[in-house]
C-alpha cells in the first residue's frame, strides 16, 4: 500500500515520461476519420508496459493520473479515460510474475482482452453520460493495439537507457 | 507479494469509484471548468505539437492547388492561342462576307440580269491561257457562252459546261474578244485578251482603231451588247496606253480589265440575252471560242 505515485525517484523516470508523452501525442493527433477507428491505443500499450516493468513504482494510481491528463487534453469528461487507464494498469499489477512468463502470443491475447474491456468500459461510460455511442468500427482498435504489443514492448526495451526487467 | 496483487484490485476499485463520481459531477455541473481551462491553457505547447502534422499537410494542400492553378493557366493559355487562330479565320470570313455583299449589291442594280452566284474553284492562268473553273454546271442550268461578271466588271464567258462545274474563259485570255464601246462617246470597239506579260499582269488590247478614233487614255470601255453574248453596259476595261506606230494602220492600244482578276473568289453568271443563238453562230464562224 506504500506504492508511490511519484515516479521521479526512479532512475527510469525521464524515459518513462518521454514514452508517456509520445503515446499521448499519438493518441490525440488529429487523423482522418477512417483511420481513426483503427488507431491503436498507444496509452494502453505504454501503461501496460510500464505497469509490467515497474510494478512497484508504476501502478493503478500513476495510470489513473495519466488517464486524467488524457481527459483534460482531449476535452473529455474527467474520469473517463482515467478509469480505463487505471484498469489497464491493474492487470499487470495483479498478475505480474505470470504475465512476464507468458510468451509473446499470450501477451498479445492478454492485451487484446484488456483493450476490449477498456472499450467496453468506455462504451458504458458514454451511455451513462449520454454521449455518442461507440461504433462497431471502434472495437477494431483492440486488434490493432494487441498486434502492436510485441513490437512496442520490443522497441521500448531496446530504447530503454537502463533496462531492468526482472526485479 | 500476494497482498500486492490484491492491493492493485482494491486500488482500482477505489479509483474507479472516484472516477465515476468525477464523471457524473463533470457531466452534470461545471465544477471542474476552471481547473480544466487552466490545465488546457498550460497544455498549449502540447496542442502546438499536435498541429504540426496538420500544418505540414496544409502546406502541401496549398502547394497542390498552386500546382493545379499553374496547370490550369497553361491549359487556358493554349486555349487562348487556339481561339486566336480561329479568330483569324473569322476575320477572313468576315472580309469574304463583305466582298460577297458587295457582289450582291452590285448585282442589285442589274438584278434582272443576274442568274446565279458561283464560287471559283480553280484558276488556270499562264502566259496565254486565262481560264477559271466555277462550281456550277449543267445542274444549275449553266449554258455555253453565259456571261460571267464580278462585283465591278466583266470577267468572261462560260466555255465548257460540265455536270457540276464549268470552265470560264476570261476576257484576258488570248483567244477571247469582247465587243465594247467607249462609255464617253459610244465608239464601238473590240477588247482582245493578251494573256499575261512577263511580270504576270494580264492585259487587253483594243485593236482595229485607226488614229482618227476618238479614244483617250483613261477611257472606260463597257460592253456594247452587240453580238448578244454580253449584256450591255457592263464595265470591261480602262485604256492605259495609246501608241501610234508610223506605218501601221491601227493604233496600239492597251487596256486593263476593270474586274478584280487578282481576287477571283465569287462570280455572278448572267441570264441569257435574246441574241444567244446569234452569239453561238458568230462564235462558230469566228472561231474565237474554240475550246
Amino acid at each position: 500500500m506504500n506504492q508511490s505515485v511519484d515516479n521521479t525517484r526512479h532512475p527510469h523516470w525521464r524515459f518513462l515520461i518521454f514514452t508517456v508523452g509520445v503515446a499521448m501525442l499519438l493518441n490525440l493527433i488529429p487523423m482522418p476519420d477512417l483511420l481513426l477507428h483503427a488507431r491503436p491505443d498507444w496509452l494502453t500499450l505504454v501503461v501496460f508496459y510500464w505497469a509490467l516493468i515497474l510494478p512497484r513504482n508504476f501502478g493503478v494510481n500513476s495510470a489513473w493520473f495519466i488517464g486524467l491528463l488524457e481527459d483534460v487534453l482531449s476535452y473529455a469528461l474527467l474520469g473517463q479515460h482515467a478509469v480505463i487507464r487505471a484498469f489497464v494498469a491493474m492487470v499487470p499489477g495483479m498478475a505480474n510474475r505470470r504475465l512476464k512468463l507468458f510468451g509473446l502470443v499470450e501477451q498479445v491475447v492478454v492485451v487484446f482482452i484488456v483493450q476490449t474491456i477498456s472499450i467496453a468500459i468506455m462504451a458504458w461510460v458514454h451511455r451513462l453520460t449520454g454521449q455518442a455511442p461507440i461504433l462497431l468500427l471502434d472495437w477494431h482498435a483492440a486488434i490493432t493495439t494487441a498486434l502492436l504489443w510485441p513490437f512496442f514492448s520490443g522497441l521500448l526495451t531496446w530504447l530503454d537507457p537502463m533496462p531492468r526487467h526482472f526485479h | 507479494m500476494p497482498s500486492n496483487q490484491f492491493s492493485a484490485v482494491y486500488r482500482f476499485v477505489f479509483v474507479a469509484i472516484v472516477s465515476i463520481a468525477m464523471l457524473i459531477v463533470d457531466h452534470r455541473t461545471a465544477t471542474f471548468e476552471p481547473s480544466r481551462s487552466a490545465l488546457s491553457a498550460m497544455a498549449q505547447p502540447f496542442y502546438w505539437v499536435l498541429d504540426v502534422p496538420q500544418n505540414i499537410g496544409q502546406f502541401f494542400v496549398e502547394y497542390w492547388p498552386n500546382r493545379i492553378l499553374a496547370n490550369r493557366y497553361d491549359e487556358l493559355q493554349f486555349e487562348n492561342l487556339r481561339i486566336s487562330a480561329e479568330l483569324q479565320k473569322f476575320h477572313a470570313l468576315n472580309a469574304e462576307n463583305e466582298r460577297l455583299l458587295r457582289l450582291v449589291s452590285a448585282s442589285q442594280s442589274r438584278s434582272s440580269e443576274v442568274e446565279l452566284l458561283a464560287d471559283v474553284i480553280n484558276v488556270n492562268i499562264d502566259t496565254f491561257n486565262q481560264k477559271i473553273v466555277i462550281d456550277r454546271g449543267l445542274e444549275a442550268n449553266v449554258f455555253l457562252g453565259q456571261a460571267v461578271i464580278d462585283a465591278v466588271g466583266l470577267l468572261g464567258q462560260v466555255s465548257i459546261v460540265g455536270k457540276g462545274s464549268s470552265r470560264v474563259t476570261l476576257i484576258t485570255d488570248n483567244t477571247h474578244s469582247a465587243p465594247v464601246e467607249v462609255r464617253r462617246n459610244g465608239l464601238q470597239a473590240l477588247v482582245q485578251g493578251r494573256g499575261t506579260n512577263s511580270i504576270g499582269i494580264a492585259s487587253l488590247s483594243v485593236p482595229f482603231l485607226s488614229f482618227q478614233a476618238d479614244i483617250r487614255v483613261g477611257d472606260v470601255l463597257v460592253t456594247s451588247g452587240l453580238g448578244g453574248v454580253f449584256p450591255a453596259n457592263h464595265p470591261v476595261a480602262t485604256v492605259t496606253d495609246i501608241q501610234a506606230i508610223p506605218g501601221e494602220p491601227f493604233l496600239l492600244i492597251e487596256a486593263n480589265p476593270i474586274s478584280e482578276m487578282s481576287k477571283l473568289e465569287h462570280v455572278l453568271l448572267l441570264k441569257e440575252t435574246h441574241l444567244r443563238l446569234d452569239a453561238i453562230d458568230e462564235a462558230e464562224d469566228g472561231d474565237e471560242l474554240a475550246e
